[in-house]
């Protein structure tokens, strides 16, 4: 390779490095008109036209290379002119306006540009004129939506404290059970007094184990042997809250619950240890809890409390022998589960009821089964009235629960009068504190921040991803219909039941959820439980006719058959057995009433002996819809009649085991 | 007399292709032979004829080249390119036709009023 060569090569390489290339170019951005301008300085026009073509390129505003393209041109030109003898001001005269000319030289020159030039400039323009439509279309979405101002028709939680106003105070157990539970605190404060003699490391110890202790009091209590002299201690001590449990038992049997629907509620220590709850104005607290949904609901813990001290105190009472307090115990107990259902018909207030009218009924089966000959003739027939208008207990009421959600949509969405209207800004702070999330708690707060800003700018994109107040509505009302109509048909269409909510169900995981989405029920457990709570109502009916007939022949009937009409109206259904009623095992000293259960097979009185004891009384397993997996997502297998197969899931080979009896040494056990 | 502007926007990439079907030519060469050949009617300055050429150039009808002329000085020459060369014969075909109507509905001088 000759030296000239590498000459070339070393030149060719230092003007193609891309650093030279990126200090050209800087300087070009720099001063674009320094050849121009070089080449002009080495030119001797007249003064006058050399400042026309400076001018001239300078306004060209082009690339380097295209105003130098230019300026030699024009100083090409006005040599010529001159060489023509055209005078000086002949020639500015013809060159015309400098601005001008340098925008028609910019726009033809711009047309020689390279295509990939003129592909990026047209892309930019391209972008440029979609973020200008999409920030106008943004623009007119954010003023639609700043706009939507809520309407609101009803004020569900003055209707809720009106139905309260239509009783008179003595009418209304809520300050009873109030009072009473300043007493039970005062009481368990007394209990940790007396057998405070422990050492603690810590101030904070000793009050984190106080506060263990007296919350659970009767629980540890109840877990106690009762030959366990710590047990008979406590009982002795729990026997002093005797009066406070009579002014319960007399609160239970008053029409209403009557408790004020209050946002919030704030404890308030009223003396050392003892706190009352103070009901909050719904004015002081920020509007996103104003919601029917937001109501707290304090009536229902507390009324929980007061059933498990006195189905404590009715078994304390059997061993008393004071079958007639016993009596008055699980007939407030029931009591209270009326009051909690007929409150305000919110979901949860049903479940209570049911959760309470089934312990009371669990309760009084095991005393009965400890003890047979406990209650008289006529105690067992009034427990029996007691049970059969407790079955009112169990029905779920919907009523609360659309009131509630009619009340968020009404503070979520405009009201365009004919049922239909769009998120509002109101709305979306709303289900960003309902969704609870982190990520939106900038919705909820002014904006300080850029982040703040740019979260809150957001949120007119809600109109476009969230669905309208009909939509929301439809899907709402369609599941409680689902829910209903399971519950009309009966026990055997909870699987469908299941199965058409699955079916409703997107599995979208959005980051703001919608109201329907949100409160939708998406589970039909809530049917389910109100169907096992009339079987264990059903069944202590059936237990208590047993014992009737019992004390009036001598002996316990063969079947169950025999207690109609007398006793029972008819023999309770079996609802895992479609058609069957429950079975009935007589033994030389006892008897078992139990179910099939969720496999739908008799075992014989078989117990289910694991832990989850769902298992054996689960409607969902027992009438599980059979479906399998498509190209178009689950399909039910049908028979040829097109009625929808049922599988059994899972379900245990044993029964659910309603009464028993017997001893332990009868007692028959699976699984 | 000069033409009024839309009438030059026609008229000029024309009349320069014809001129530069003849020869290669340079700006002022061009805007001279513009102005005598046509007695001035299509006489164009720099401001009119260089964004004109420049638009020619970007539509491969004319190319340019620098060249140095006799006196020493460099000058960019402008000639025809033969995509040029049919868009000059399919204007003079069109411009033919243009004559013609105006002839016949009598505005050109001479023609049956």
């Amino acid at each position: 390779m000759s030296r000239s060569t590498l000459s070339q090569v070393w030149r060719w390489s230092v003007m193609t490095s891309p650093l030279l290339n990126a200090l050209k170019r800087l300087r070009h951005m720099g001063y674009p008109n320094h050849k121009s301008d070089a080449l002009l300085d080495a030119v001797d026009l007249p003064k006058p036209i050399d400042g026309l073509i400076r001018e001239t390129v300078k306004r060209s505003k082009l690339w380097c290379n295209e105003r130098l393209e230019i300026a030699q041109e024009l100083i090409a030109h006005a040599q010529d002119a001159i060489e023509a003898e055209r005078s000086t001001q002949d020639i500015v005269n013809t060159f015309g306006n400098p601005k001008h000319i340098a925008k028609l030289m910019r726009r033809s020159m711009k047309r020689k540009r390279p295509l990939y030039w003129r592909t990026y400039r047209n892309m930019k323009r391209a972008t440029g004129a979609m973020v200008l439509l999409l920030i106008m279309g943004y623009g007119s979405l954010a003023v639609r939506f700043y706009m939507g101002k809520p309407s609101i028709q009803r004020n569900y939680i003055a209707e809720l404290n009106a139905r309260n106003d239509q009783y008179t105070e003595d009418q209304k157990a809520w300050s009873v059970y109030q009072d009473v539970d300043l007493e039970w605190q005062r009481f368990t404060l007394r209990a940790w007094e007396s057998i405070d003699n422990k050492e603690f490391s810590s101030p904070q110890r000793r009050e984190q184990a106080k506060r263990s202790y007296r919350s659970s009091w009767l629980s540890d209590v109840q877990g106690l042997d009762q030959d366990d002299p710590k047990y008979l201690v406590q009982v002795e001590l729990f026997r002093s809250f005797e009066p406070e449990l009579d002014r319960v038992r007399e609160a239970a049997s008053r029409e209403i619950m009557g408790i004020s629907n209050w946002m919030n509620y704030d404890s308030i220590e009223i003396e050392p240890g003892i706190w009352k709850l103070k009901g909050i104005d719904p004015d002081e607290r920020s509007w996103g809890q104003k919601t029917l949904v937001s109501v707290l609901l304090p009536d229902l813990s507390l009324s929980r409390g007061h059933v498990n001290r006195l189905l404590f105190d009715a078994q304390l009472a059997v061993e008393d022998q004071d079958s007639e307090r016993a009596v008055l115990d699980i007939l407030a107990a029931l009591g209270i589960g009326r009051q909690v259902r007929r409150g305000r018909e919110f979901l949860i207030g049903s479940m209570v009821a049911i959760a309470v009218t089934e312990q009371s009924a669990s309760v009084l089966q095991e005393l009965i089964a400890d003890h047979p000959s406990a209650f008289t003739r006529d105690q067992l027939i009034e427990l029996s009235h007691a049970f059969v208008s407790a079955r009112d207990n169990l029905r779920i009421s919907f009523k609360g629960y659309v009131d509630m959600f009619e009340d968020i949509l009404q503070k979520a969405y405009t009201d365009d009068g004919n049922g239909n209207g769009r998120l509002t800004n109101s709305g979306v702070k709303m289900l960003a504190d309902f969704n609870n999330q982190f990520i939106l708690s900038a919705f909820l707060k002014e904006p300080q921040t850029i982040e703040d800003y740019l979260v809150s700018a957001s949120s007119p994109a809600a109109l476009l991803a969230m669905n309208d107040r009909a939509t929301e509505r439809r899907d709402f009302l369609r599941r409680v219909q689902i829910l209903k109509r399971g519950l009309a048909d009966g026990p055997e269409s909870i699987g469908r039941v299941q199965y058409e909510l699955d079916l409703l169900d997107t599995h979208n995981e959005p980051i703001l959820e919608s109201p329907a989405e949100l409160f939708a029920m998406k589970n039909a457990r809530r049917v389910e439980d109100q169907f096992i709570g009339e079987m264990r109502v059903d069944s202590t009916l059936t237990m208590l006719a047993i014992e009737i007939f019992k004390i009036e022949h001598g002996e316990y009937p063969e079947s169950l058959t025999q207690l109609v009409p007398q006793y029972l109206p008819t023999v309770p259904a079996d609802y895992f057995d479609p058609g069957q009623p429950i079975q009935y095992k007589l033994s030389s000293n006892g008897y078992l009433l139990y179910s099939v259960g969720s496999d739908g097979n008799p075992d014989g009185g078989l117990e289910y002996t694991g832990i989850d004891y769902r298992k054996s009384s689960s409607l969902m397993r027992r009438f599980k819809i059979d479906t399998v997996s498509t190209d178009g997502g689950q399909q039910v297998q049908h028979s040829s009649e097109g009625v929808p197969f049922i599988e059994n899931d899972g379900a245990p080979d044993c029964d659910w085991i309603l009464v028993d009896t017997r001893s332990e040494s009868d007692s028959t056990t699976g699984e | 007399m000069k033409l009024e502007r839309e009438l030059m926007r026609g008229a000029g990439p024309t009349a320069v292709l014809k001129l530069l079907s003849k020869r290669e030519m340079y700006g002022y060469e061009l805007v001279e032979a513009l102005s005598k050949q046509t007695d001035g009617v299509l006489a164009m300055g720099q401001s009119t004829l260089y964004p004109m050429l420049y638009n020619l150039e970007s539509k491969d009808l004319i190319e340019a080249n620098w060249k140095s002329a006799s006196n020493g000085r460099d000058r960019k020459y402008y000639s025809l390119t033969t995509k040029g060369k049919k868009k000059l014969k399919a204007d003079m075909e069109s411009w033919a036709k243009l004559v013609d109507a105006m002839s016949s509905i009598g505005v050109l001088k001479g023609s049956p009023a």
